[in-house]
This record gives C-alpha cells, sequence and structure tokens, in this order.
C-alpha cells in the first residue's frame, strides 16, 4: 500500500486549474520530488495534503485512510515552509518543542527529544536563540529539526532551499537527501529546480499548469521525456524549430516520423553532451547518433569549458552548445549528438 | 541634527502642527496643573490635594477599578470577536462589532437606560428565558455602568486587535496547524504573543477613553461612587471649585502617565527582542 497517494486531485481558482486531476503515490521511504515552473501548482499540491487548500475534487490516503477532510491539525504530515514560519518569539528549543508539547509528551521526553533534533542537524549551542539571532542556513535547519522531532507520517517541503546562497544550496542538497535516508521519513519534496531534483530525488514528477506531464525515476525523466516540456525543462538544453511535412522530421542525418499533423517540429539537444569535431575529422558514429555541420560563429569563455554559437546547415536558428575544447570562431565543425542526448516533438 | 539648524524651513513647515499641539494640549495641561496648587486667592496651596483625597479617595480607587474591569472584559471579548473572525468568514459579526462606533455616547446612555432598566428590555429577556420576575435593574448600578462602557468600547479595541491578528503572516498560524495545534491553541500560544504591541495599545486606549468618559457615567452609572470625571463636573457645576477639579484631573493624568510609561518600556523591550 502507498503511504501517501492522490487520487485525482482538482483545485479551481476561478479560471486557473491549479491541481487538473492529479493522481500520485509515494511508496515506501522514497523522496518524491515534485518540478515544475512557477504556477505549475506545486505548492497547491502540497498544500492540499497538508489540508489548508480544499480540494474540489479528488481523495488524498494516508496509510490507506481518506484524510482528505480531515483537519489539518489532525494529518500528522509534517510541512516544511518556504519562508521558515518559525515563531519570532520562541527561542530554537521552544518552536521545536512546539509539536511535541502539543501532544502531552512529558518534559524530560521532550527535552531529549529536542536535543536530539538539534545535536541530528548540527545546531548544538543555539538551543536558547531566538530565530531572528540565526543565519538563513541555521534558520532552516530548525524548521526542519521542528517538522521531524514530531515524527510524521509524511514530510513536506516546499522550495526548502531557495531561500539559500547558491553554494550553501549545493552542499545542503546532500545533506537533506542523507538526513531523509537516515530517517526513512517518506518525503515529497517540491522545488522549481529541476537540477536539484534529479540530483536527490528517488523518482520525479514533472507538472505544468496543475497538470502532471511524466513520472518516473530521475533518469527516465532525463533520457526519455515523454514531450517537449518535459525535455526542455530538465537539463540544459538548446532548442531549434525545424520543418516538417507528412509527418516525417528532417535534421542532420536523422530523419524522423512524428504522430502530429503539425507544420514545425522541435529539436531539443542537451547542451553539453555534444562533440565537437573538425568538420573534416574521420569519427565513428553510432546507428541512431545526430550528425550536425555548421559554422562557429562565436565563443563564450565559461572556466571549464566554453559556449559555442554555431550555425548550422539547413537549420535557420543558431545553436547554443557546450564544448571544453577550444575552436576558433569561423571554423567550419561537425557536431555529434548522441542518441538520448537530443529529442525530436 | 545639524541640518535642521542650517534650514529653518523645515521648522517653518511644522510650525503650524506644533503651535495647535502647544495650543490645545500642552498649554491647557500647565495651566491646570498650575491652578491645582492655587486657592481661590491666588496662593499656592495643597489644600486642593488635601480636599481631593479627603473626599474623593474612594472615587478615585472606584474609578480605577471600574476602568480596569472594563479594560479586562472588552479584551476578553475583542480578542474572542478577533479570533473567530481571524478563522472565520463571519460578515453578520464583522458588520456587527463595528455598530457601536457610529452611535454617540449619549444616544447609547439613554439606549442603556431602557436596556438595563427594572422593566428593561434585558429583564424581559432574562424572565422569558430563566423565568424569574421582578429582578432588578442593573441601570444605575455598577453593572450597568460595566456593561454600558463594555458596549461602547470593544468594537475599538476589536478593531485594532483584528486588524493585528490579520496582519500576521499566515504560515506562523499555519505552521502551528501543522504540528497539531487547536484553534485555541493558536489563539494562545500564537496570534496573540504575536500581536502583543496591537494589543497593548488596545488596552491603553480602552482605558484612557473609559476613564475620561463624562457622558455614560452621567447617564448609565450609580449616584455613589461617582467617576473621577463625575466629580470634576460637579466640583465646577455646583462649586465653581476649578482647584479641586484640576487636581482630580492631574490625578486621572498620572494614572494615565503610568500606563504610558509602562507602555513605552513594553516596546523598547519588544524592539529589542523581536525585530521590528
Ligand atoms: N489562494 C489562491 N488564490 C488564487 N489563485 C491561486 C491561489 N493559490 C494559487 N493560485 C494560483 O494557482 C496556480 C498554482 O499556484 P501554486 O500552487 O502556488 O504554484 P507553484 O507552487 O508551482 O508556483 C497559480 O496560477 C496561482 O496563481
Ligand atoms: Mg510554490
Amino acid at each position: 500500500m502507498a503511504v501517501l497517494e492522490g487520487v485525482n486531485l482538482k483545485k479551481y481558482y476561478g479560471k486557473v486549474h491549479a491541481l487538473d486531476d492529479v493522481s500520485f503515490a509515494i511508496e515506501g521511504n522514497e523522496l518524491l520530488a515534485v518540478i515544475g515552473p512557477s504556477g505549475s501548482g506545486k505548492t497547491t499540491l502540497l498544500r492540499s495534503i497538508a489540508g489548508f487548500v480544499k480540494l474540489d475534487g479528488g481523495r488524498i490516503f494516508l496509510h490507506g485512510e481518506d484524510i482528505t477532510d480531515l483537519a489539518p491539525e489532525k494529518r500528522n504530515v509534517a510541512m516544511f515552509f518556504q519562508n521558515y514560519a518559525l515563531w519570532p518569539h520562541m527561542t530554537v528549543f521552544e518552536n521545536i518543542a512546539y509539536g511535541l508539547k502539543l501532544r502531552k509528551i512529558d518534559k524530560k521526553t521532550i527535552k531529549e527529544k529536542v536535543e536530539w533534533a538539534l545535536e541530528f542537524l548540527g545546531l548544538e549551542g543555539l538551543a536558547d536563540r531566538k530565530p531572528s539571532q540565526l543565519s538563513g542556513g541555521q534558520q532552516q535547519r530548525v524548521a526542519l529539526a521542528r517538522a521531524i522531532v514530531v515524527e510524521p507520517k509524511v514530510l513536506l517541503l516546499d522550495e526548502p532551499l531557495s531561500n539559500l546562497d547558491a553554494k550553501i544550496r549545493l552542499r545542503i542538497r546532500f545533506e537533506l537527501k542523507a538526513l531523509q535516508q537516515k530517517l526513512g521519513i517518506p518525503t515529497l519534496y517540491v522545488t522549481h529546480d529541476q537540477e536539484e531534483a534529479l540530483s536527490i530525488a528517488d523518482r520525479v514528477i514533472v507538472m505544468h499548469e496543475g497538470k502532471i506531464l511524466q513520472s518516473g525515476t530521475p533518469e527516465e525523466i532525463y533520457r526519455n521525456p515523454r514531450n517537449l516540456f518535459v525535455a526542455d525543462f530538465v537539463g540544459m538544453n538548446t532548442i531549434v524549430k525545424v520543418p516538417a511535412e507528412n509527418g516525417l522530421v528532417k535534421v542532420g542525418n536523422i530523419t524522423k516520423r512524428i504522430e502530429n499533423e503539425q507544420k514545425t517540429a522541435s529539436v531539443v539537444i542537451r547542451a553539453d553532451e555534444v562533440n565537437i569535431v573538425d568538420a573534416t575529422a574521420d569519427v565513428s558514429t553510432k546507428e541512431g547518433d545526430l550528425v550536425l555541420i555548421g559554422v562557429i560563429k562565436d565563443r563564450l569563455y565559461l572556466g571549464s569549458k566554453y559556449r559555442y554559437e554555431v550555425e548550422v546547415e539547413d537549420i535557420n536558428e543558431p545553436l547554443f552548445v557546450n564544448h571544453e575544447v577550444d575552436v576558433a570562431p569561423g571554423k567550419k565543425v561537425k557536431m555529434i549528438v548522441p542518441e538520448g542526448s537530443y529529442f525530436i516533438f | 541634527m545639524e541640518e535642521k539648524i542650517k534650514s529653518p524651513m523645515g521648522f517653518i513647515l511644522i510650525l503650524p502642527a506644533l503651535s495647535v499641539l502647544g495650543l490645545l494640549y500642552v498649554f491647557p495641561l500647565i495651566r491646570a496643573i498650575w491652578s491645582s496648587f492655587y486657592d481661590r486667592a491666588g496662593n499656592f496651596t495643597l489644600g486642593n490635594y488635601a480636599k481631593v483625597f479627603e473626599l474623593y479617595t474612594r472615587d478615585i480607587v472606584y474609578s480605577v477599578a471600574m476602568t480596569a474591569a472594563t479594560v479586562g472584559v472588552v479584551l476578553v471579548i475583542s480578542i474572542a470577536i478577533a479570533s473567530y473572525l481571524r478563522f472565520r468568514d463571519w460578515k453578520f459579526l464583522d458588520y456587527m462589532y463595528r455598530l457601536p462606533l457610529f452611535i454617540p455616547f449619549l444616544i447609547v446612555g439613554h439606549a442603556m437606560r431602557i436596556f438595563l432598566a427594572p422593566h428593561g428590555t434585558l429583564n424581559a429577556l432574562l424572565t422569558r428565558i430563566i423565568g424569574v420576575e421582578e429582578l432588578p435593574g442593573i441601570s444605575g448600578s455598577w453593572t450597568g455602568l460595566l456593561f454600558s462602557f463594555v458596549w461602547v468600547m470593544t468594537p475599538f479595541a476589536t478593531l485594532i486587535i483584528l486588524g493585528a491578528f490579520k496582519a500576521l503572516e499566515p504560515a506562523y498560524v499555519e505552521a502551528a496547524q501543522n504540528l497539531g495545534a487547536s484553534k485555541l491553541r493558536i489563539i494562545f500560544d500564537i496570534l496573540i504573543p504575536l500581536s502583543g504591541p496591537s494589543i497593548m495599545v488596545a488596552t491603553i486606549l480602552t482605558f484612557v477613553r473609559t476613564i475620561s468618559s463624562l457622558t455614560i457615567p452621567l447617564m448609565v452609572g450609580p449616584n455613589k461612587p461617582n467617576m473621577i470625571t463625575i466629580d470634576m463636573m460637579f466640583r465646577v457645576n455646583y462649586f465653581n471649585d476649578w482647584g479641586v477639579a484640576n487636581s482630580l484631573g492631574v490625578i486621572s493624568y498620572l494614572i494615565v502617565m503610568v500606563l504610558a510609561i509602562y507602555y513605552l518600556r513594553y516596546m523598547v523591550a519588544e524592539r529589542g527582542g523581536i525585530k521590528g
């Protein structure tokens, strides 16, 4: 049985379909990430599970029990708020202990549990501080401690890292994953940062305009996107439009049949996975690799690599690809894009 | 600071406001304090204050107690209304609690006399509900006065406190709810502590407005003991005794000052603890 299951969830704000028939399930102790651009309905999904959004349709089950109409305070799903929502009039200790106090646990046990949480999250010595006396990273960990100390059935994280500096964010990402595994709490992790989600999630759901477009392991989402939106949303990409005729698209050496009756097709290329060689070089390619010939128009130095603007034969738009080899502008090159690194829709 | 000296323009611009303040507030206040120390013949004396303590100690205690009781009941009711309206949208209550704001004190006083009289509306209602006949009227008693004060003062306090409750970051409330807090717990653990400054303002405004109110105690209050304001009026109307009236005024001013000082100290502490 799934730990947490949402079935045909619907939520409308006037004409906006914040949740449009969303179904999902969390199994075992997995970390399920929900990604999508701003406004795609991620927060609404999380808040409806916590009970703060009244659904217009669908049911939510927690360990098989229907919690759809349960008051938020009776659900035992711990929510982590994007702005932390630490109570400013309480100390760190009081913030973390609050949920335990509500559960009528004796003082001694509360103290033990809070001290465990403080140590677990590296917050020793901060128990008596007020939230305003903490750094952003510390506040984030206090909010996390407050959520996990009550041993919730599910942990709901809404953009937990978005308020941190880019550098800390990268480190905390893995700490968070390690912590989640150590605790074994099933977790729903909402973020607009696809890279963050792909790097720590067991499974990923991609949302757009209130709908789930695809769900699967990070590899499936990245290597096998089902449509243009998903292909474009994950990874670093360059996209060009090419004409389609009678359901056939021709790009470079590749001809692909597409189902729709569309006049143009989009080619999505993972910008970091393109091999650039001299146009005359004789490199062996595999069946299914996309080979494009073009001329380097411009180049940008990025430190570990270069970013090239390439004018490709038979394609009207420039292609932007990254490669570590230094090639001078004006040079004619051959670009080899392996199968699974480009998608045509 | 130096800016101000260099440009007299700023001073000239605030001059009208300063003059109004001085003319309407500071000057009469100093006049009142001054004249409380002089007898009719114009000699310096502490006699006015001696008379006040001889004649009106009981009234002063009564005024403070009545005002404190009013503040207490008003706070309980306005926090209850504000809490309700913070969690539930009930348009009827939202309009009703403000209604007394728009009714002049004189009319309230008159209405209360009718409402609280021995055969008034309240007793008729009580007789119907509990079946006891011939209840005494509470108009002209301290309970009637308390009732009327509360009726008049509650909307203002509610307005302030509800504003604070609604301005609170919703995530504070939701975080508590998420951890299992009932509405009642949230009121006491989150809403009230985080609205401290506003509740303080509501307390002080209610206190000042009650202790300085004349119309209501005049119309609904008992004959004895009296509120300080009524004593002041009698002193002037019947004895033309401005000295004692002013001494009474200075004393009620001092009572309010105690509260003001407490408020300022609270605000300073608040600023130091919780940021802005
Ligand atoms: N309380 C609300 N009232 C009206 N519209 C809302 C409300 N909450 C969310 N929406 C709308 O629902 C859509 C989804 O919002 P949200 O779930 O916050 O997206 P995300 O978290 O993915 O950025 C957006 O178009 C947003 O404007
Ligand atoms: Mg959001």
